[in-house]
């Protein structure tokens, strides 16, 4: 249709979610609050399919998103969220409210970082936090250990 | 031969002519149980319309769940009014002043949680279970819920049918202690344990009309399903009730997770809430992750769900 | 009810536009799950609006499905079709909007003037286009390529951006006008967005709107936002964002009072879109929106069903109606 616009946009897109550097021309403080205001808006979408663990981090939620989801291109809010909370468990920092949530999660879909959750064919279990999470045929059950 | 035959009988029957009288006096007790169970179940609201609960969404909660159902409808509402909050380990504990116009199952809970108390053990605290009681003596006088007396009569249909398995049981040993085949004797016998024990365990709380006013509420206040993630913040505390009463625990996971989280309530959360499904990890809390149809999928759309914008960031649009 | 069917009737006044006095329809809000109970009952919703995305057209919500079915117009108002992609847009995604519009009886559907995806990404937000007749030319195919299977008519919504493309060749209301001339679709004016851009890039908004046009205003949108103060050790100014989770502001309401000064658009509505106020709250602030625009009150509207209001008012011969 129009290829140079089409490629100057493709560059403005990486730019504002992919890390890309900021292409010539733009205000790149300008830019870089785009960026920011991108990842606050996502933090607020992934809130809403990850509520445990945003209420779990509260004011730090946004933080959160922001610092690991900078430069990771949007992949929709249930994706977001799995990779803040994957982001989060492997530098030790998964706050113990979305542990089950996580669990929950990952004992339903099969996800490696890198393209959508997949539903898990075969049963699985997870153990997350006073509870085990067994999914059969795409049903997950909670068995709680203990009390908390 | 033939007389030495007969007097090799169990109890002097033949064991064709046994099973014969043996089916069809299971059949006929099996339609009487039946037929019992139904009318007393249906005896009283007998062609009446569906009650409407609205105005008191405890009773309905009651209707459809239960004692535990009310108590967490009770606690969803308060939650929202600020009069109740989690304290750790199950726990609740009541905060600030009730409103007005509380209702006398919410005075109870609060005038009970004033220490942490354990929100599976609130239910049998006295005032409490005084609340809940009151509740149960309502339904059951509009007739929507059997009462203990019609529980013991469809019960006592259901031990007839067990009566005629012993009989099946006694003839069985008998039988085998005798050296005859007793195969279709076991079948009859079995199929009639079943039954009874089926129509024992299985006496039911509501009445039909009861479960009609169960259906027609959740086809009434069907904008407050847990699909639609009803806010209860703008919805209020009523809302947040009947939300929960007609729909059950999803509905407090699918507006309240993290509430929920902290009530541990997963407990009654297997029917359809929950941690449930989960085909694309977006059935949590058994809110509607997309709106459905096409327009979900692609690329890094957020599926629409309540609208365009996610909040905090900025729409532009 | 009558006023629904006028607003379906009213799409056929579009062909011939300034054909006569036009009702103006009043106040709407954009229809949200979460407060489906609510919009429900609000007292004078004249429309809403659902956003396409989240609707399936086979079967659609039954909240918006008992609105229409009310005779409450419903406008599928698109979020991600991404008419100012320079590579063309997605074939399901235009489909999935015509379909919206068939299963809600809408009277008209929406869109934004940005872009969302291009060339496999995705920024999962609206942004905008440059301001060049190249930009422009790629805008006029795309509307005039969903036009084409659309049954009913196009409003377009220009949005809120932090940023401007190097290099614009016109003025914000240049371009629009420009891009309303050559497809005649509606215009779908966000005073929440005239404002934001005001604050955050600069510029008087008034004088954008002295340079719309006016009359092809479809309906107007109302929202609430919220300041976040910048880093300034960072160079960082600042801005207003277009939130829909806040309050509709002084400012915006000034601003839509200096709309209706220039022009009484047909329809105004509010967007909100999470942290909910109380249903009282909500309600007070449509009214507010509805006294801004200056429509009647619904028990005086009520009183004066079915009159019509004469064209010397200055009133907009509009999609709506």
């Amino acid at each position: 249709m129009s290829a140079g616009l089409a490629a100057r946009q493709a560059a403005l897109v990486d730019a504002l979610v992919a890390g890309a550097p900021v292409p010539d021309g733009f205000d790149p403080v300008r830019l870089a609050t785009t960026r920011r205001a991108l990842l606050r808006k996502r933090a607020g979408e992934a809130a809403r399919h990850w509520p445990l663990l945003a209420a779990a981090l509260g004011p730090g939620w946004p933080t959160a998103v922001a610092e690991a989801l900078d430069g990771v291109p949007p992949g929709g809010s249930l994706r977001d969220g799995r990779d803040v909370a994957r982001w989060l468990r492997a530098a030790g920092r998964l706050p113990a409210g979305a542990v089950d949530e996580l669990a929950a999660r990952e004992v339903a879909t099969r996800y490696d970082g890198s393209g959508a959750p997949r539903a898990r064919r075969a049963p699985a279990v997870r153990r997350g936090r006073g509870s085990v999470f067994v999914q059969v045929g795409g049903r997950t059950l909670r068995l709680r250990l203990r009390n908390r | 031969m033939g007389t030495l035959a007969a007097s090799g009988d169990t109890w002097g029957i033949s064991g064709s002519t046994f099973i014969l009288f043996y089916l069809v006096i299971a059949v006929v007790v099996w339609i009487w149980a039946v037929r019992t169970r139904r009318q007393i179940a249906g005896a009283r609201g007998g062609g009446r319309p569906p009650a409407d609960l609205t105005g008191t969404p405890y009773d309905a909660a009651y209707l459809n769940g239960g004692a535990d159902l009310a108590v967490y409808a009770a606690l969803s509402s308060m939650r929202v009014d600020g009069t109740i909050e989690t304290a750790g380990r199950g726990n609740v504990v009541a905060v600030g002043a009730l409103l007005p116009g509380a209702d006398e199952l919410e005075r109870a809970i609060h005038a009970t949680a004033t220490s942490p108390v354990g929100r599976g053990r609130l239910r049998y605290h006295e005032y409490v279970a005084a609340a809940l009681a009151a509740i149960e003596r309502r339904l059951t006088a509009e007739g929507l819920l059997v009462t203990d007396i019609e529980r013991r009569g469809v019960r006592q249909a259901g031990a007839w049918m067990l009566l005629v398995a012993g009989l099946g049981l006694a003839r069985l040993v008998a039988g085998v202690a005798n050296g005859k085949p007793v195969t279709f004797l076991v079948l009859a016998t079995l199929g009639a344990a079943v039954v009874g024990v089926v129509l024992m365990a299985r006496v039911p709380r509501r009445t039909p009309l009861g479960d009609a006013t169960v259906s027609a509420m959740r086809a009434q206040h069907h904008r407050l399903s847990p699909a639609n993630r009803p806010d209860w913040v703008a919805n209020g505390a009523t809302a947040a009730a009947l939300g929960v009463g007609v729909f059950g625990m999803s509905a407090l996971w699918a507006s309240d997770p993290a509430f929920a989280d902290e009530l541990a309530a997963q407990k009654l959360a297997s029917s359809g809430g929950g941690w449930s499904g989960g085909d694309s990890g977006s059935s949590y809390g058994g809110g509607a992750g997309c709106g459905g149809g096409s327009s979900c999928g692609g690329g890094s759309s957020s599926c629409g769900g309540g609208g365009g914008c996610g909040g905090g960031g900025g729409c532009g649009g | 009810m009558a006023e629904g069917v006028a607003a379906a009737a009213g799409v056929a006044a579009v062909a011939e536009p300034g054909a006569g006095p036009a009702t103006r329809l009043g106040t709407g809000i954009g229809w949200r799950p979460e407060i489906a109970g609510i919009v429900a009952e609000l007292p004078g919703l004249r429309f809403c609006e659902v956003i396409a995305e989240a609707i399936d057209p086979a079967a659609p919500p039954r909240g918006v499905a008992e609105l229409r079915d009310r005779g409450v117009p419903v406008i599928p108002h698109g979020v991600r079709l991404s008419l100012g992609s320079a590579d063309g847009l997605d074939p399901e995604r235009v489909a999935h909007l015509a379909a919206c519009a068939d299963a809600l009886d809408a009277p008209l559907v929406s869109e934004h003037v940005s872009f969302t995806r291009v060339a496999g990404r995705d920024a999962g937000h609206l942004l905008p286009v440059p301001r060049t007749r190249e930009a422009l030319d790629v805008l006029v195919a795309n509307v005039a390529r969903v036009q084409a299977e659309l049954d009913v008519p196009l409003a377009l919504e220009p949005v809120a951006a932090l940023f401007d493309w190097p290099g614009d060749e016109f003025t914000e209301a240049e371009f629009l006008t420009r891009l309303l001339d050559r497809t005649e679709a509606w215009l779908l004016l966000d005073v929440a967005n005239v404002h934001a851009n005001a604050v955050n890039r600069g510029g008087d908004p008034c004088a954008v709107l002295d340079g719309l046009p006016l009359d092809r205003i479809a309906y107007v949108h109302v929202a609430g936002g919220s300041e976040h103060p910048g880093d300034t050790a960072a160079g960082d100014p600042g801005v207003y964002h277009d939130s829909h989770t806040d309050p509709v502001p002084p400012e915006v309401f000034a601003l839509l009072g200096e709309l209706c000064d220039r022009r009484l658009p047909p329809a105004v509505m509010l967007e909100r879109d999470g942290r909910y106020p109380p249903a009282a709250e909500l309600a007070a602030e449509l009214a507010a929106i509805s006294a801004a625009a200056r429509f009647a009150p619904p028990a005086a509207r009520a009183a004066a069903a079915g009159q019509v209001v004469p064209a010397a008012a200055g009133v907009a011969p509009g999609v709506l109606r």
